[in-house]
């Protein structure tokens, strides 16, 4: 068969497979009706893996944290064809536009093959192993001089397992320190405390089979259809199939919202009085489910005006007082819908209308989220209030009634959270148990005393560390701080400053890159052996197909190799073809029980992913529910719920009220800022930028402003305007009426290009608990530029 | 040389305009599902440009409700090079 058509029919087959997944009856006229005259017979396709030359090899998608199942067809050495892997729950089949696109982007022109250090002010290249040698002597030297908490890994949620394990046992069980993060708190450490403190246990209760189960599903600022599409085009099916309903609940009209049977939005930061309002209505009516909430639920107040953490070294600690729900009742009384409706613009109607699909005992609702409600200064109070609203109804952990939320990166779950690469976590617990050191030190071989038991620099604190002096050396991995961190004209200041030694490793230039004294080449994605896990829990590993290019190794690698130029070679001694299977066996023993158990290395090698806990050979899709889950143990007759992750087996109702932003638009800066992502582009577009398709499909950033906004400053779309902010000033083209648009008085831009910094106007503001910043919202001027 | 399936859904009652539309545009192969309105479209275009003039169009067609995309090739060593620094 020619390689045309043998991939024609394997690109056809792999169609009728993944809608075969979704509708197991459906059959197909055997020939295609093709306009240049040719017909196809899909019948020959049966087996699309069966190709001259071809090998067809699984791995989850390299890119968002939807962990979409791929096939990759690799021939002489070069990946050549990718499918969605009808065989993986998670996308049935389906693929979106980056993952189709994805092995381009193993190929761009400029791809790092060498290692690079700084010499005299200029970037030179040199053997990987001289620069590995520099790496670990200045780490040496630096800890010498400075003491170990001088030193810094930041990381990321596109880490595999692996990389993430090794980076925490170097850094905590070995050299000493907490100085550990990852640019997943710039993402997901809100749902990570709102998690916390409403369950005890990170992650979600569900699973992804729950679309499949809603007849709602409302979404909480979350631009599905661009930045989870192949998620979304599920929800689509069911209301399609099932006629399910999709609400978007959003500050901006997005594709999702064309989509969605109602969009409703919102001012910014108002979600948290909407959530409450929702909770208010469900009780005036008369809808909670009384028997869930007295047997599965405690009420808790929390602190309030917490701050935003905009000075250095700020603190905070929540502490919890009881509550109950006469105190809820009365606390609700600040939150009737027609209040509500003048601070956030939402009418009253309609927050009735969103209480009543909640409160229907006949209709199961799915709420999902992501950066909306993340990136927000009361991040973890949004997250805690959502989960109110389930927790009221009861829909809660059980099929198709789940609070869900979604994560951006391919592992933020598998290895930031898990793993626990940020400064308070370990790889099971925190560093402020003594417990959890143990188990650490254990595992790892190292003296208990070695792991700190208090937590360092978060990561705004780490930057703000490295302009203060505090930090001298941060190895940076798989991420570009110097678009993505906010505020940026201090942080990139500040890391250039003098006494201050960067190492970067990545697989393409950036502005990261740009500012390194050592430049480490990566392999990247399936040129190495890696697992990533998702947002539903399940972890999925991916084979070596590969081979990188030139001297680029992979992250895990680079750090063993580090780390034995350190002297701890004992404590890292696998040999090279086996040290990703060997540090699942030794990481899973952190997790090991009914409550976290992952797959043996076997398992995950055969299937599409497996979730945890797996107990006993079985995945676990739904937690604190008896009927699903065998580490919960109900003490009510009758109800399968036990919330175990609480020491009084409840599931924690937090009162939250609204607080208002930092920064607000006033009469110098009218204009909320608001800023994402598009579907073409990963994160920074580092990636996703050297694929023609995707680079051409969408070249460059932009500023979405809204018609009339557009026309009261004379800005025409395409135009170049200026915005500033307190902090910063960029000039970039503005787009209306296309892909987006604000509400009236907001703009929003993609941050998905180097060319346009737009983190140069965000406030480095966070949320006091998650310390997870808010790019969502600050106060920003537009301005017509005259030519 | 890019090559690619998807899923496609017609609006409501647009199964037919849907299926003039796709006859219109070079490189469309569909297979139609027996009694249910799914489609399966493979598309063949000869290179980065006339891929993105398919993708407007496919996009653009009022008739589609819902396009997935499945499976793709192209090939890595005939992709032009974009500069995106």
């Amino acid at each position: 068969m020619k390689r045309r058509a043998f991939f024609k029919f394997a690109a056809a087959s792999a169609a009728i497979s993944a809608a075969q997944s979704f509708f197991p009856s459906i059959s197909f006229n055997q020939e295609g009706e093709e306009n240049s005259g040719n017909t196809t017979d899909t019948e020959s396709t049966a087996n699309p893996l069966v190709g001259d030359g071809v090998e067809w090899k699984k791995t989850p998608c390299r890119f968002c944290g939807v962990g979409c199942g791929l096939l990759v067809a690799v021939e002489g050495g070069r990946a050549v064809a990718v499918q969605g892997d009808p065989a993986s729950p998670v996308n049935k089949g389906l693929c979106c536009v980056k993952g189709y696109h994805s092995i381009l982007a193993l190929y761009g022109a400029d791809r790092l093959r060498q290692a690079y250090v700084r010499k005299e002010g200029t970037l030179v290249p040199v053997p990987i192993a001289e620069a590995l040698d520099i790496v670990a002597q200045k780490m040496k030297e630096t800890i010498a001089e400075h003491g170990k908490d001088s030193v810094a890994i930041y990381g990321s949620g596109q880490w595999t397992i692996p990389d993430g394990y090794v980076a925490s046992k170097l850094m905590k069980g070995a050299i000493g320190t907490n100085n550990l993060e990852a640019n997943a708190r710039l993402c997901m450490a809100s749902a990570v405390t709102g998690f916390m403190t409403s369950f005890g246990l990170d992650e979600p209760m569900g699973c992804y089979e729950d679309i499949e189960h809603a007849d709602v599903f409302v979404l909480w600022g979350n631009n599905m259809a661009e930045m989870h599409p192949v998620l979304f085009s599920r929800l689509l099916d069911q209301k399609m199939k099932r006629g399910a309903r999709i609400i978007d609940l959003a500050t901006r009209t997005t594709r999702t919202s064309m989509a969605a049977d109602k969009s409703i939005l919102f001012a910014p930061q108002t979600d948290l009085a909407i959530a409450n309002a929702i909770c208010y209505e469900i009780t005036r009516n008369g809808w909670v489910n009384q028997e869930f909430v007295a047997n599965h639920v405690s009420f808790k107040r929390g602190k309030t005006n917490i701050g935003y953490g905009l000075e250095d070294k700020f603190k905070f600690e929540d502490a919890a007082t009881e509550s109950d729900f006469e105190d809820l009742k009365d606390f609700l009384e600040d939150y009737k819908p027609e209040k509500v409706e003048k601070l956030s613009g939402v009418t009253a109607a309609d927050i009735r209308y969103m209480a009543a699909l909640y409160g229907d005992p006949g209709k199961k609702v799915m709420s999902l989220w992501c950066m909306g409600m993340n990136q927000h200064t009361r991040g973890t109070w949004i997250n805690n209030l959502v989960y109110n609203i389930h927790l009221l109804v009861g829909k809660i952990a059980s099929p198709g009634n789940s609070p869900f939320s979604l994560t951006g990166q391919p592992s933020a779950c598998g290895t930031v959270r898990e793993v626990g690469t940020l400064t308070h976590k370990l790889p099971h617990g925190v560093v402020t148990n003594e417990e959890d050191r143990k188990m650490a030190a254990e595992i790892w071989g190292v003296p208990v005393e070695n792991i700190p038991s208090k937590p360092s620099l978060h990561t705004v604190e780490m930057f703000r560390a490295l302009d203060r002096g505090d930090l001298r050396f941060t190895w940076i991995q798989v991420t570009n701080p110097m678009v993505t961190m906010p505020k940026l004209n201090r942080y990139r200041e500040g890391i250039l400053k003098e006494d201050r030694f960067i190492v970067v490793s990545d697989v393409y230039p950036t502005p990261t890159t740009d500012i390194a004294d050592v430049i480490l080449p990566s392999a990247m994605w399936i040129e190495r052996e890696g697992m990533f896990g998702n947002s539903e829990r399940r972890t999925q590993h991916f084979e070596q197909m590969l081979t990188p290019p030139g001297e680029a190794m992979s992250d895990t690698w680079q750090l063993i190799e580090v780390a034995r130029r350190l002297g701890y070679k004992k404590l890292f001694p696998w040999s090279y073809e086996t040290h990703i299977e060997e540090i699942w066996k030794e990481y899973g023993r952190f997790h090991a029980g009914a409550k976290h158990g992952m797959a043996p290395y076997e398992v995950l090698k055969e299937r599409p992913g497996v979730m945890w806990p797996f107990v006993e050979g079985k995945e676990t899709k739904w937690r604190y529910n008896a009927d699903y889950d065998p580490a919960a143990k109900p003490e009510v007759d009758g109800s399968p719920f036990d919330f175990y992750g609480k020491p009084d087996h409840r599931a924690w109702f937090w009162l939250r009220p609204y607080e208002p932003a930092p920064e607000i638009p006033d009469e110098e800066y009218p204009f909320w800022l608001n800023t994402g992502r598009v579907i073409e582009h990963w994160h920074t577009g580092s990636m996703t930028r050297r694929v023609p398709i995707l680079h051409q499909g969408m070249p460059h950033a932009y500023v979405e402003i809204h018609p009339e906004d557009a026309a009261s400053l004379g800005i025409n779309n395409g135009e170049r305007v200026k915005l500033s902010s307190p902090r910063g000033e960029i000039v970039i083209p503005a787009s209306i009426n296309e892909r987006g648009i604000p509400a009236k008085g907001q703009v929003f831009v993609p941050f998905f290009d180097e060319a346009y910094l737009v983190n140069k106007l965000t406030l480095d503001a966070f949320c006091p608990i998650s310390k997870q910043p808010d790019y969502k919202k600050c106060a920003v001027r537009v301005e017509r530029i005259v030519a | 040389m890019p090559i690619m399936s998807y899923l496609v859904y017609p609006v409501e009652g647009g199964r037919g305009e849907l299926m003039q539309s796709l006859e219109l545009i070079d490189g469309c192969t569909v297979h139609t599902a027996k009694e249910h309105d799914l489609l399966v479209l493979v598309t063949d275009t000869e290179g980065v440009r006339e891929e993105e003039d398919m993708q407007r169009a496919l996009h653009e067609m009022e008739s589609v409700a819902f396009l997935a995309m499945v499976a793709g090739y192209d090939d890595p060593e005939h992709q032009p090079e974009v500069s995106a620094r």
